[in-house]
């Protein structure tokens, strides 16, 4: 078997595509099934090409060209599991619905998300990244609201176990615990102040970050939909002719 | 009519029973399948439509599916009769005589007879490419 990085690509490349048209011919199919019947399918061209025992591109044209056209074989999958054909007027292009998805995606990012769920217009896939987007923002942010919590407690204890004790409390302490070296240098005031300098700066900043991330994941997860949204097809021309 | 749309039509059930036929004496992988269905042009002319069917006759349960690691390259899916397949095609053969016989008959084409059901389909196709 020849491995030309490059020609191999071109047919990886060939393969994808082939897949990627038939998998959007099968709309209205289970996602289960479709799954399974483009499982085949790659295993199918695996084994072809195996079975050549060559990679060119000639030899997958022709391994695809046996396999049937995306059409065809959506046709003939929808026979046989009893889908009925798609309505040809939902997939003319993107309307209302996708671009208030977009929309109120960036504005108020639970609806526009939910619309977007509802609209045929985008592939699950993208659907799961445009919501992931947003979803990875929102952990972020209560992970980082944590993170600062607990170095904002760290530092106030730092602090508090620096100060030096306050002047009236100071008769309750038994008088073997207590230093009179300790008592009012102000050495230790400023160390705390240092620390809580040196816990601030790092902290503030990733709450910056992660504020600007959170506040401007739902424009990145607008932005992600409006880039994949389905194209209206030209028709295939293709579709007439039926291979014999 | 144009002969691929016909053969479309009247593939359809029959491919089914051949596929079941073929399982019969041992399971089978997919491409497997292909390669003896694609010998006649007449029962196979897309060979991907081969794969809907097959995930046709597992969801009605005619088959099973076993994994099977291959000499060379990835595992295969192999599909075996069960016994639910096994009755649908002694039902579909016995019903195949009858209506070949049938359609013969009117038609006024030679008929096949005897037994000669499990021998493969006569290659007797022009319609093809």
């Amino acid at each position: 078997m020849v491995r030309n990085g490059e020609t191999d690509d071109g047919v990886r490349r060939l393969i994808e595509r082939y897949l990627q048209e038939v998998d959007e011919a099968l709309v209205g199919v289970p996602a289960a099934q479709r799954r399974e019947i483009l499982e085949d399918l790659r295993t199918h061209i695996d084994a072809s090409l195996a079975a050549a025992g060559t990679r060119d591109e000639a030899t997958v044209r022709t391994i695809l060209d046996r396999l049937g056209s995306p059409e065809e074989l959506a046709r003939e999958t929808r026979e046989r599991l009893g889908v009925p054909e798609p309505i040809p007027v939902a997939p003319a292009g993107p309307g209302v619905l996708e671009y208030a998805a977009i929309v109120l995606t960036a504005l108020f990012w639970p609806v526009g998300i939910l619309l977007a769920w509802l609209s045929p217009m985008w592939r699950t896939r993208d659907k799961v990244v445009a919501t992931l987007i947003g979803c990875l923002a929102i952990v972020l942010a209560i992970v980082g609201l944590m993170e600062f919590r607990v170095g904002s407690a760290t530092a106030v204890q730092e602090h508090r176990q620096d100060v030096p004790v306050p002047m009236e409390r100071r008769g309750d302490v038994p008088s073997n615990e207590r230093e009179p070296s300790v008592e009012t240098t102000p050495a230790p005031v400023e160390r705390a102040s240092e620390s809580s300098a040196w816990w601030d700066v790092p902290v503030r900043l990733a709450a910056f970050v992660v504020g600007m991330l959170v506040l401007f994941s739902p424009f990145l997860s607008a932005l992600y939909l409006a880039i994949r949204l389905r194209r209206p097809r030209a028709p295939a021309p293709r579709a007439a002719s039926v291979p014999v | 009519m144009d002969t691929s749309a016909l053969l479309t039509q009247m593939r359809r059930g029959a491919l089914e029973a051949c596929v079941l036929a073929l399982l019969e004496g041992e399971a089978r992988y997919g491409f497997e399948l292909v390669q003896r269905l694609g010998q006649n042009p007449a029962l196979l002319t897309s060979e991907g439509t081969i794969y809907p069917l097959l995930s046709r006759l597992h969801r009605e349960r005619l088959v099973e599916t076993e994994w099977r690691e291959s000499p060379a390259g990835p595992p295969r899916k192999y599909y075996r009769l069960t016994p639910r397949g096994r009755e649908a095609l002694a039902v579909f053969r016995q019903q195949w005589v009858g209506f070949r016989d049938a359609v013969d008959g009117v038609l006024g084409t030679p008929q096949n007879g005897g037994d000669t059901w499990s021998a493969t389909v006569k290659p007797t196709t022009e319609s093809g490419d």
